[in-house]
Formats: structure tokens, sequence, C-alpha cells
């Protein structure tokens, strides 16, 4: 399938039009970065050890904020675009207007990709914490590798979905598994292990290495998760496009 | 040249047949009005472009140059007209600037306007105007004058003459003969029993009955129409009929939104209705002409007759019988 850059810059053009028209597609991403700057300020800034604190307040926040940014906003932004197109038959319009799906997801993934991990980034400074602290490169890998799983996750959902409806409601135990793995990781040693083999475990250490160790090792098991979700997510994206297409009216 | 040509075709979905005996050649420049039912379009439309294969029968497509336009296409509401062409002129690869068209589209009004905040009129122009953009060898369109207002449908007119300067095919499919008589130069009605069925709605003489116009009117004393409806007939006054129209030559009288079908022939009842007021406007046509509210002209060659207390009723008045009407009414 041969996509044209010409069209993807156009697909990309628009949506960010339209997220310009309707800034409600950005609540996720300010709503995390704004919730970790309140909390900030409410709870009292201690690191780990001190005053008996079992964790730094910055890096407690900046894991919230990365896993609500990621899991969610990842997965809204990118399912309820399409699903939205669906029902009101904007999307139609498209495939019959000579775009093609490859260029369609192309340029719709460009700016929330782009929108996120600067989100992402933004994290960082909201939580109180300097880019000094964090080791910048492996951040801003696992951080965009996870992002990119989400958004992919979030596409399946808007090909399988006929309307916004039911992708919220597809999503909904989605969103609430995913943004529990940190929780659930301390529950039990086997659930714990179990979830560390997901995109969501793969941050969650991360997260807690700012929270708790302040260092994280990179490590072979992690790069294997994180691609082997990524080639996973892209299998089933690819073979839900081939089976239902992007329209399936 | 040909663009597309179907022979015999046949679809069923879910056992059940929408079409058959789909005969029909579209050739460059042609203008037809198919008579269907919105699911039977979409199916049809479906099955030009390649998207659905026919379940017997063949379609020979010599170009992939078609574009549609269903009834229920959605636009992305917040974007203004000049945004939303603008991505489509992106897509398309059109290189001229549209504010040159806007004129002709009729949209320099609303070019800044927000999609959501223009007329169903001005949107099925939009359409128009996103379509144009790709220059296509063919267009599908469903029901383009639906719910349209008077001047709405001038203007689509108006903007569709520049498409077929652009050497552009356009197939309408519309649930409403006046509709696809004020599009289309060829006109045909699906029949689920016997398939495609092309309409006489040639301009051409009409065979005339006696010469009622300079004889003198003579009113009759009492005549009904009789509808026959399965194990009953159906006397109908003729002060009680809107107009008579001839649907796969079966003359259908028309009351309010419902059809009566007759044994007799137009000519038969124009003969007999002539003394009570009607007038054969049209090839297909007899109307009742107490109930005519207005003349509207689209455009040069187009005429229509509007109908007291039922605007959506548009029927065509032929150029030729313009003169005859002007001299029974008087204006």
């Amino acid at each position: 399938m041969k996509l044209s850059i010409r069209k993807i810059n156009a697909v990309l053009q628009l949506r960010l039009k339209l997220i310009a028209s309707n800034m409600s597609t950005l609540f996720t991403p300010i709503f995390a970065i704004a919730f970790v700057i309140v909390m900030k300020n409410l709870m009292p800034d201690v690191e780990i050890g001190e005053e008996g604190s079992p964790f730094s307040t910055g890096g407690f926040l900046l894991s919230f904020g990365l896993i609500f940014n990621i899991a969610i906003g990842g997965i809204s932004m990118s399912s309820s675009p399409i699903a939205e197109e669906k029902e009101k038959n904007t999307l139609r319009v498209l495939m019959t207007s000579s775009v093609k799906g490859g260029e369609y997801f192309i340029g719709s993934m460009i700016p929330t990709l782009l929108i996120l991990i600067t989100a992402n980034v933004l994290l960082i400074p909201a939580s109180g914490m300097s880019f000094g602290e964090i080791p910048i490169p492996t951040y801003f890998i696992i951080t965009s590798l996870a992002t990119l799983i989400s958004i992919l996750i979030g596409y399946i959902i808007g090909i399988y979905a006929k309307n916004q409806g039911q992708a919220t409601l597809i999503s909904t135990p989605i969103l609430i598994i995913l943004t529990s793995t940190p929780v659930l990781r301390n529950f039990t040693e086997n659930l714990g292990e179990v979830l560390n083999y997901t995109f969501v475990g793969v941050l969650a250490k991360l997260a807690d290495s700012f929270s708790f160790s302040g260092d994280y090792q990179w490590n072979a098991i992690d790069t294997t998760v994180l691609l082997g979700w990524l080639v996973l997510t892209l299998g089933i994206f690819f073979y839900m496009y081939r089976k239902n297409g992007l329209d399936n009216d | 040249m040909t663009l597309v040509t179907l022979e015999k075709v046949m679809k069923q979905e879910d056992n059940i047949t929408i079409l058959k005996d789909i005969n029909l050649t579209i050739k460059e420049k042609s203008q037809i009005g198919i008579k269907m039912t919105e699911k039977e379009s979409v199916v049809f439309f479906h099955l030009i472009t390649g998207a659905l294969t026919p379940s017997s029968g063949s379609i020979i497509n010599n170009t992939t140059d078609i574009l549609t336009e269903f009834t229920d296409d959605g636009f992305y509401e917040t974007l203004t007209v000049c945004d939303y062409l603008t991505f489509f002129k992106r897509i398309a690869d059109f290189k001229k600037p549209l504010e040159e068209f806007a004129g002709i589209f009729s949209l320099s009004d609303v070019w800044k306007a927000k999609l959501k905040k223009i007329t169903l009129d001005q949107r099925k122009r939009v359409n128009l105007f996103r379509m144009f953009l790709y220059s296509p060898k063919l267009m599908l369109i469903q029901s383009p004058l639906s719910n349209s207002t008077d001047e709405g449908i001038e203007l689509y007119i108006k903007a569709l003459e520049h498409l077929q300067s652009n050497n552009t095919a356009i197939l309408f499919t519309s649930h409403y003969l006046e509709e696809l008589l004020l599009l289309s130069n060829e006109v045909y009605s699906y029949n689920r029993y016997i398939g495609l069925e092309k309409s006489d709605f040639l301009e051409g003489p009409i065979a005339a009955p006696q010469d009622n116009i300079d004889s003198g009117l003579k009113p009759a004393n009492v005549y009904k129409v009789a509808s026959k409806m399965e194990d009953k007939t159906i006397f109908f006054s003729p002060d009680e009929i809107d107009f008579i129209e001839s649907i796969n030559s079966v003359s259908n009288i028309r009351i309010g939104e419902e059809y009566f079908p007759t044994e007799l022939t137009m000519n038969e009842l124009e003969e007999k209705l002539t003394n009570f007021g009607f007038f054969r406007c049209h090839r297909s046509y007899l109307v009742n002409l107490q109930r005519v509210s207005e003349l509207v002209s689209y455009s040069k060659n187009s005429f229509t007759l509007i109908l007291k207390g039922n605007a959506k009723v548009k029927l065509p008045l032929s150029r030729m019988r313009l003169d005859e009407m002007k001299k029974l009414m008087e204006f």
C-alpha cells in the first residue's frame, strides 16, 4: 500500500485544526499536568527516608501523572476520534475521497503522540523534579514507547467500536486495569510478577525508581516486554484493520 | 466514452434481493436520475464503486475516478467552510485558489462561517464543491434536493451546470421523480419486480386530446376517477386530486401523500379531466391547476410548479407547454 506524504500531512493538519477547535480533546494531558501541580502544592515535599517517608513526593506525583497521561490519554485520544468520525459519517467521506487507512492513522497519530510526549516531559518540572534527577534518554524512550502502545490500543478499540458510546464502554475496563497496575503490583508477589510483563508494568517500574530508589536500571527484560507489546498491539491492529476495515458500515 | 456498464446486475444481502435486472450504461457527461429507495441506492452506489461485488451479472468499470455523496455524509462541524474545503484541496492536490470558485458554488457569504452554522442548502453545495476539487469522471449523488428551499434548488442547479462544463457524468438517485426531472436528462425507475426501467420523460409532443383551449370549456355533469385497490374500487372527485403521475406506464392519482393507481392512460385522463381544470404540464404529469400556487424557474430551460400546502412537491413544466399554461391561466 503506497502512502502519500501529502495526504498524511493534510490529515495531520486537519487533526491539529480539529484539536484547536475543540480543546476538550486535550483534557487528559492538561488534567494530568494540572493535577500533579495541585497535588505538589498540597502534599508535603519530602524525599525518600525524610521524616520516615517511604517515597519521594516528586517521584510519586510523576509516576501518577505518567500513568494517567499515557494510559488514559493515549487510549481516549486515539479511540474517541475514530469512533466519533464513524458515528458522524465523516470517516466515510474521507475514505471515499481517496484517503487511505494508513494515511489517516499516521496523520492522526502524529499530533496525538507529540502532545502526549510533550505532556510526559512537562510532567517532570510539574512534579517538582529536576531534569538532572532523571535519566532523560531512558525516560524519553520508555514513556514514548508506552505512549505509542497505548495509542495503538486506542486505535484497536476505535476500529472495533461502531460509535463513541461503544468505544467508551470497551475502553473503561481496559483503562481501569491499566491505571490500577501500579497499585495491583504491590498486592501479591505473584500478581506483581505477571503485571511486570505488561507495558504499564514497565512504566510502573520506571516510576517506582523515581519514588523509592531514585535509579532505574535499563534491562533486557523491560526492553523485550516493551517491544513485545509494540509488536503484539501492531499485530492486533493490522489484523483488526484487515478484518473490519476502518469504516465497516 | 462509456464509463460504467452494468449488465443484468443482481445483488442480494442476507438472502434478500436488494437489486435485480439492472442494465445501465453510464457514458461520459451523462446526467442520469434513478428513482429508488435509500437502501437500494446505497447498495447501487457501492456496486458501482466496487465496494460491493454483484451476486450475479457484470459491472465493467472503465474508470476508478468515482466519487459518492450519501444523504447522511457528515461534516467536521467545528471547521469553517474555507478550512474544510482547504483540507480536501490538499488531499485532491487541486492547484487553483478555492476563492475563485466560491461564487460558482454560491458560498462566498459563508466562506468563513463554521459548518455547523450553515444551512442544509449550503451544505449540499459544500459537498458539491468538495467533489468538484477531484475533477471526477463520475459522481454518484443521493437525493441532493431533498428538503431544499427553492433558492437552494436554483443555486444547486447553477453549480451543477459548472460541473457539467467540466465533463463530469453525474448519477442521481432519489425517492422523488420530480427531483430527478430537475437534475437529469435520462430518468429511470427501479422496480423490484421488473428491474430498471427507462421512463419516457423526454421532451416530446404529447398526444393531444381534443383541442380544449379554443373550443371553450364545457363543464361535465359528473365524473369520478376510479382506482382499483385489491377488492374494492375507490372513486375520486377531480377536485380531491392534486395531480396524476405516470410511473412505469401506470397512471397514479396523487392525493396528499398517497398514491392510487388507475387503469386509465394519461391521455384518457387528460381528455376526461381537462374540463375539470386539469392541465398536462409534462408528459408524465397531469396537474390540478386549482392546486398550483407557484411557478418557479430554476434556470432558463426548467420550470417547476409548486402545489398549495405542499412545497415539497415540485412538478416539472415542459417548456413547450408554458405558453399554453399562460393562455389558460392568463398571466
